[in-house]
This record gives structure tokens, sequence and C-alpha cells, in this order.
């Protein structure tokens, strides 16, 4: 274990770098058209009609294309329930109404202009307040707008509450986010010349979009390949089928290559950004502050359609307690639909508002005990041995030592604070959070070459963390005793490697790294039986290490790899190994669950972050000085990589505390579709120190050599850390989100009232 | 669409302009004949008449140089930066006409000089790259700025750098890159 844990090169950079590696819309067949989308301007209304005749006079309109074109086939994640293009009535500002193909981008976006769209508005249900009231406008008729809950439950809550020396109860209100990845969504659907058709798409899925297309298109999966080639980030927003049933649709109806892109408007007006979300908590606490009982009603604004909200809401639900014990619960996560863009995954689904929600609550706990943050957490940390809200037995829990570190470190940073200049206010705060590793299905394969070099082949995705293209070559690497740049893994298209099921639930590393392993073992096998037979020793006293097989403590008899898949294709056959993976199922005990679609951490990972700011009072503007990241997520295979996950996920979680916000206005439009409006932090806007701890000694026994997912984590946590930070300077904290300088300054103007006699 | 108008208006002044006191040549063009004809990565190349796109199309489509990257269309995430007569701009916020006559450098060239060679070293060495949609963007921006300012600070590198959004590696990295980059360039150009 040499490779494993060191710094590793990272293959595919020198490419990105000088610009010769290729994005989807890099890809330029010949005779491809380009496609534009008409979308609803409005967020729900009857379509009358759409008059394409001026539209199809522009010179180079190829086909357009509406509903009336289509079988009415729909769509979605978790339930099939949107329409490829509108039919009848428009639920969101932003759908697709109808898909123009064009010799040219210019004449696409021209004719895109010219069609007429007669829409007779509907009333909508644009807020969460408004689709669950009485008498609210059903976003689907006959349809509840307050959809199929999810739910958790474990002891008698409603007795603890009535008995308990405290009753504490947090409401939060978080706002909308998108994913912010720089290249905008993307797909080119192609003739494949034998009645199917090829996909190449941006997207974090693959076979997830194969398995859309074929029950879209009503193909045989066989006649659809779908690859990914370099990927310009995802953070969930990738996840679904995206554009490719628009490019898929065209492509079948011109028989000639389409590409559908994205414009940034576009992305931001109908992606699949993070939902807006209530989450109400209630606790009952002891005098010790022991948390008896928790409640908790999550409210998710799923938008129009459900994509993966039903899913996310179970996650949400299970996130109800925090990383802390507690005995009696009734946990649930409903899902709303509204007249607004679909919301869905977002690196950390439901994370970054339940821990704000669940850090936030515990504050007021401690407030209500008389205790400090930091102590009302050691008492009611989950411990090893303790069974999580769904019933799942904890082997190993670290928290308390993330916290501690945290904690320590937190007040080293108070004993050396200089005076704050200029009226401004310094602020300490730590948050404590735990996550899940995904034990979704992956497969992969190894196969030797002749001249020793390895071949990595799975569906998984390289959405950019170097998990595949780094983590899972060290894993069969280090199997196969080759040097780094001696393996190299071929991903991301279903027609190379076996199935995935995709870059999300901080599960890329695990899962394919499981199913990588799995077929390096059975390679490494392979060619001890072929060094077996030429160096006349045991295959179990056969070592595999510098591209060498040698026989343990005799160094000299040993024989090159390229020798070995050479002699083994000669007398027993190529060496290609298969590897599968799927986390085993979790047995769960004492909890009923409802509608739970999600019910496991599986490899859980715990985190706590701490922050020191500084407060200007005058401005409401926060600025971050010191920013400490610890995570444990089992053994770190890739420093480098795990390093960068932590921080780009912290500055992502800062991004969602402090600046951003999709803005959707009463009538259900986006109104900051752009980057300048919507605010990513920039390099100007980072703290200037983010440490990384990693907590060593705690190796996942399921993960590929004990590694566990680092994916999601460090996004989730900031908004708590830097909420505590500001408690500390003012003695309360907001209830909504974010706290970007306005409603800072309007919440400081509220905590000034308060005070006042 | 209005701003192509005013471009050939503008171009069209030029010319007449030009013709008082040069007799109909434009000063490093030649007659102007509506060609747009540049040098780019030190070839004279030479795309549509009239040609009505943004610099950022030709480079990709005609030139097939799809190392800039799209990322918004605005001008705001710095992911399609070139350099134009070696100052750094958006190439989605300039059209093809504005360049005719003038040099444009583009990643695929960039990175191949010795500032932006420096400059690709260190980024894939800090770990810069993730996902990678915008380092050519960035490569692009942080070799202008090494070339102009051989010691910046790292206020100097947020200032020049503010324009290019990163979403996977949280900056810190690029930043660790640039300062690198820049003491191997400097070193470079101190005889030892």
């Amino acid at each position: 274990m040499t490779l494993l844990g060191s710094a590793l090169h990272r293959s595919d950079s020198a490419a990105k770098v000088d610009g010769s590696a290729r994005y989807t819309e890099d890809f330029q067949p010949d005779g491809l058209l380009h496609c534009a989308v008409v979308r609803s301007p409005l967020a729900s209304a009857r379509i009358l009609g759409v008059d394409t005749a001026r539209a199809a006079d522009v010179p180079g309109v190829v086909r357009i294309l509406t509903a009336a074109d289509l079988p009415d086939r729909r769509w979605g994640t978790v339930i099939r329930d949107q329409p490829v293009l509108a039919r009848d009535v428009v639920r969101f500002a932003g759908e697709p109404i109808a898909l123009i193909a064009a010799e040219s981008k210019a004449a696409a976006n021209q004719a895109a202009e010219l069609v007429e769209l007669r829409l007779d508005p509907l009333p909508a249900s644009v807020t969460m307040a408004d689709a669950l009231r009485e008498d609210a406008w059903p976003v689907h008729e006959g349809q509840p707008n307050r959809r199929e809950a999810a739910r958790v439950r474990r002891g008698d809550v409603d007795a603890c509450m009535l008995d308990a020396p405290f009753v504490v109860t947090t409401r939060i209100e978080s706002h909308r986010v998108h994913q912010g990845y720089i290249e905008p969504r993307a797909t080119l659907a192609e003739p494949d010349g034998a009645g199917g058709i090829a996909v190449t798409t941006a997207s974090q899925a693959p076979f997830v979009v194969r398995q859309g297309l074929a029950a879209l298109l009503d193909l045989p999966m066989s006649k659809i390949s779908v690859r990914v080639p370099a990927l310009g980030g995802g953070f969930g927003g990738k996840l679904h089928l995206g554009l490719a049933p628009l490019a898929a649709v065209t492509c079948l109806a011109t028989g000639r290559p389409v590409r559908v892109v994205c414009s940034r408007a576009e992305d931001m007006r109908a992606g699949n950004p993070r939902e807006n979300s209530i989450v109400e908590l209630t606790s009952a606490v002891d005098r010790s502050g022991r948390i008896l009982a928790r409640r908790a009603v999550v409210y998710l604004d799923s938008g129009a359609y459900a994509f993966d909200t039903p899913m996310i809401a179970s996650i949400a639900a299970l996130m109800g307690t925090g990383p802390y014990r507690v005995d009696a619960i009734d946990l649930t996560a409903v899902p709303v639909a509204t007249n607004t863009c679909p919301t869905g995954s977002f690196r950390g689904p439901s994370g970054p508002q339940m821990v704000y929600a669940v850090e936030t609550h515990m504050n007021e706990i401690a407030a209500a005990a008389g205790l400090s943050p930091t102590e009302i957490r050691r008492r009611n940390l989950l411990r090893s041995g303790d069974r999580g809200p769904s019933g799942e037995l904890l082997p190993d829990v670290t928290m308390g030592e993330c916290l501690e570190l945290a904690a320590r470190r937190l007040e080293e940073w108070r004993r050396d604070e200089p005076a704050a200049g200029r009226g401004r206010r310094r602020g300490y705060g730590l948050a404590c959070a735990w996550w899940l590793t995904s034990g979704a299905p992956a497969g992969a394969t190894v196969t030797m070459n002749e001249d020793g070099t390895a071949t990595v082949t799975t569906g998984g995705t390289e959405i950019g963390t170097g998990a595949v293209v780094v983590g899972v070559a060290a894993l069969v690497a280090d199997t196969l005793g080759l040097p780094l740049e001696r393996v190299t893994v071929r991903s991301g298209s279903t027609d190379v490697g076996p199935y995935d099921s995709g870059s999300k639930g901080s599960r890329t590393l695990f899962g394919v790294g499981n199913a990588a392993l799995m077929a390096a073992e059975a390679v490494a096998g392979q060619l001890r039986d072929e060094a077996a037979e030429q160096l006349e020793a045991a295959p179990e006293d056969l070592v595999l290490a510098d591209g060498r097989v040698s026989v343990r403590g005799l160094p000299q008899a040993s024989v090159a790899i390229a020798d070995l898949v050479v002699g083994a294709i000669n007398r027993t056959g190529p060496v290609v190994g298969t590897g599968r993976f799927r986390g085993a199922p979790i047995p769960l005990e004492g909890s009923i669950l409802d509608g739970m679609r999600f019910d496991a951490f599986n490899e859980a990972t715990f985190h706590c972050h701490a922050a020191e700011i500084e407060l200007d009072p005058e401005t409401g503007r926060i600025e971050v000085l010191r920013y400490l990241a610890v995570h444990e997520i089992g053994t770190v295979l890739n420093p480098d990589g795990a390093r960068g996950q932590v921080e780009g996920g912290v500055v992502q979680g800062l991004g969602y505390a402090l600046s951003e916000v999709l803005d959707v206005g009463a009538d259900g439009t986006v109104r900051n579709a752009d980057l300048v409006d919507y605010r990513l932090p920039t390099i100007a806007d980072i703290p200037r120190q983010i440490e990384t701890v990693f907590v060593a000694g705690h190796p996942g026994p399921s993960g590929p050599r004990g590694a566990k997912g680092i994916g999601e984590a460090p996004v989730i946590i900031p908004a708590a850390a830097i909420g505590a930070a500001l408690r500390d300077i003012l003695g309360d904290q907001p209830r909504a989100l974010p706290f970007d300088p306005i409603r800072v300054a309007a919440f400081l103007d509220g905590v000034d009232e308060t005070r006042q006699p | 669409m209005s701003k192509i108008i005013v471009y050939r208006l503008f171009d069209l002044l030029r010319r007449m302009l030009s013709r008082k006191g040069r007799g109909g040549v434009l000063p490093g063009v030649g007659e102007f004949d509506g060609m747009t004809r540049f040098r780019c990565n030190g070839e004279d190349r030479q795309v549509g008449r009239f040609d009505e796109r943004l610099l950022i199309d030709v480079l990709r489509e005609d030139l097939r140089l799809t190392g800039t990257k799209l990322g918004c269309g605005t001008g705001d995430c710095g992911a399609c930066t070139v350099l134009l007569d070696g100052r750094p701009v958006n190439s989605c916020l300039v059209y093809a006409v504005e360049c005719v006559a003038r040099e444009v450098e583009t990643v695929e060239r960039v990175s191949q000089d010795d500032a932006g060679r420096i400059l690709a070293e260190e980024l894939v060495a800090a770990g810069a790259v993730q996902c990678g949609i915008c380092t050519p963007g960035v490569l692009v921006m942080a070799t202008s700025l090494v070339r102009s300012n051989p010691t910046p600070d790292r206020a100097d590198i947020e200032t020049a750098l503010s324009g290019n959004l990163c979403r996977c590696t949280g900056y810190l990295p690029i930043v660790r890159a640039v300062e690198a980059a820049a003491r191997r360039v400097a070193d470079q150009r101190e005889p030892a």
C-alpha cells in the first residue's frame, strides 16, 4: 500500500489545461443541426395553440416539433410525470413547448423567436404557502400539491413532549440555489447508422439517460448508446435526462445529428436547482440538556415535476436528528408541487438546510439548557453502537473526535483574536453533521494488455473529482503492483463498461472502486496462476509489485507482468476480470418507515466545521477569515483529491450561505438567470485559509481499502458554521437563509429592536 | 444584430476617413473588403465575409479551436478568455470582425508559450484542475497576469482572476498555482 494514500498524479489534467480535452459541445459531426428550445414564459397556462408558420420560413430551419408530433409519454426519475414537450398545459416558466432544428445556431434562435405561443394564463401555485392552501391551484389536475411524505418514527414523541422540562422549537426557511456548473447542459444525438441512436451528453449518469430514453422512445436499450465525454461539473444538476429527450426526438425526426445546448439563462430557468424548503423542528429536552424526543416536519419545494424530490424527502427525514442520539422521533418530509422549475439533486441533497436547521436548533437547546454549543453537542452525540433514525446500527461513530478537534481550534483562534478594526466584530462558530455513502450498484472490468498495461472499463462517470481517473486507477494499480501511469480508465459510456448508477451520493470511488477492486483481484489471480506455472511456485507465494510477479522472499525469481499476459494469452486465454458491486442491504431495527425511498447512511461519515468570521454591522457583510474542515471519511486513498473535494465543497457551501439565491418572482419566473445577479463565489470571496483535517484510523468496513465517500459532505455544513459564528457575535442567528448583506442587515435591525428596553 | 450594424458603419467610416489620408488603405489592414482576416495563434486566418458571428463561435466552429469554452455567453464566467493583441478578452463578447488585422491567441497557443507552459504545469501540480471547463480561461488570464506582473501578490491574483468562475476547486489551488508559476517565471527572467 505505497500508492494509496500518497500524492497521485491526475492523468486527465494536462489535456484539460491545454484545451484538448473534449466536452459535449466540442463535438461537431458533419451535417450537425442546432436545436433551439421554445419555452413557456408563463408559470401556469393552457396552450391554445403554437403557430410555427413564420418560424418555418426562416432559411435554414429543417424541422419544428411540438407535443402534437410526439407520442404522449412521460419521463421522470422516481415518478414519470414530465412530458418531453408541454402538452395542453404548461406548469412552469421555462417548460419546453417547441423545438426548432436548423442548420445554424443563429437560424434556430431566430426561428424560436418567431414561434407564436397562444397561452391562456391559468391560476398558479407559485410558493409552497400557495400550494398548501386548502383551495390551492393543483399543479397537476386531480392531484394534491402535498405529495407522498417520507416518514420515520420511533418511540412515543407526544409523551416525551408533555413530560419534558424544556420543549424547544425552531423554524428555518431555506432558499433555492443553482448548481452553477460552468459547462451548461448539452446533448448531441446522432443516428448510429444501425437503426439506433448515439447520444453524447453532459451527464452524471449515462445509464439513467439510456433507460429513460428507451422508455420514452420505445426503443430497446441495445439500440441506444450514451457516452459522457469530459464533463464540466454537475453537482447533481446533470443526474437526470436533461436535454437528452429533446435531442433524441429531434434526431429521430430529422435523421440527422442534433445538438441541444442550454444558454446560461435557460439553464438557470429550467435546470433542477436545490429546493427551497421549510424545516420545523421541536425537541423535548431534559434538565441535563439531553434530547428526549424530536419532531421534524420538512416541506421541500418540488417544483412542477417530481424529479428525485421523493428520494430527497427520504434523506431530509433521515437528517432530522443530525448526528445526535434521539430515542423518540417523528421525522416527516413532504415534497410540495408548485408552478416553478422542478427542483432536484444538488450535491448533498437536502443537506445544507437540514444541517442548518438542526444545528440552529441545537444552539437554541444549548441556550435553553444553559450550556455552551460544544457541550450540548457532547451530551447528545451519536456514539459507536447507537442506531441511526431508521434503526441502522452504527458500529464506528467518530463524531466526538471531529467535534473536539474543531472545538480546540476554535478556542485557539478565539485566544489569538486581534482587534477587529473599523467597528467590525469577530465571531467563532462550529457545526456538526453526518452524511451517507450510497451503496448504489456499479460494475467494472479490468483487462491486461500485452505490454503489461491495464485498461479499466466502467460505466461510472468522471465528473471532475478524480474519483474515477485517479481513485479507481490507483486501486487497480495498487492491487496489480503496477505504476499508476500503466493503468488507464475508460469510463462514462454505456457501450464501454458495465452498468453504473451515476456520479451521485458520494459513491463514485466507493462503488466503482469496489467493483474495480473485485475485477483487479480476479486479474491478479490469473496473473498469479500464470506466474506459478512459469516460476514453478505456488500462487499464494507470489507477490505483485513494480510491474512484476515474484516469489515472496526470492525477488530474483520473478517475471514481468507483460510476459505473463502474453504467456496467458497463448496458454489459457486473455487476462481479464469483471467486478460488480451493490452495497449489502442494511438491517433496520426499531423504527417505523413510511414512504422512505432511501433509508440508510450505509457507510456513514462524520464531519465538523469551524469558522472565524468578521461581521460589519454597518453593511451586514460577513467575511470568513479562517475555516477548518474536519472529516472522517474512512481511509483516504487520494489525499489531494479528497482535499480538493473539501476545499471546493466548503466554498460552494459558503456561496449557499452568503451570496447565492435563485430568485423566483411572484409570477413564478426566475429573476436572476445570469451569473451577475446569481452570485457564485469568485476568487476574491474565499477565506484566506481553509484547513482540511482527515481523522485517521477508521476504515470503512465495506469500502474499497477502507474508503468512504467525501463528495457531498463538505458543502452541507458551512451555512451552519457561519450561523453559529453569527450567534457568537449577536446572541442569536437568522431563521432564514442566506446571510447576504441585505438579509443580515435586516436581521441586525430585528436583534437591536428586541434588545431595546 | 444591431451591434453588427454599428460595426459595419464604423468600418465604413474608417474606410472613408482612411481614404482621405491614405488612399483607401486601412492602417494595418489594407483595403478592407469586409473579409474577416486575423492572425490566430501565429497563423493568418480568414473566415466569412461580413461575418456576423462572435469570436468564440468562429474560433470553435471554423477554426476548431474548442479549448475556448462557452460558459455563459455574457462575459461573466471567463471560460472563453483569449488574448487579443496580448490583452485578455471574453471571446463571447467580441465580434469576429473586431479582430480584423489583430492577433488572437487561444489556450491552445498560450499553454505552449513559456509563461503559459509553466502555468499549465503548476495548475496540474496544485490540483487546480477538476472538471476543467474553467481551466483554459484561467490559464489564459493567469498567463496574461504573470506576463505583465512578474511578482503578483494575492490581491493582484484575486483582481486578475475575479472574472474567472470556478465551481469545483474553491480557488485556493488556483491561487497556489499562480503564485508558484509567477515565482518560476520571475526566476527564469533573472539571470542566476
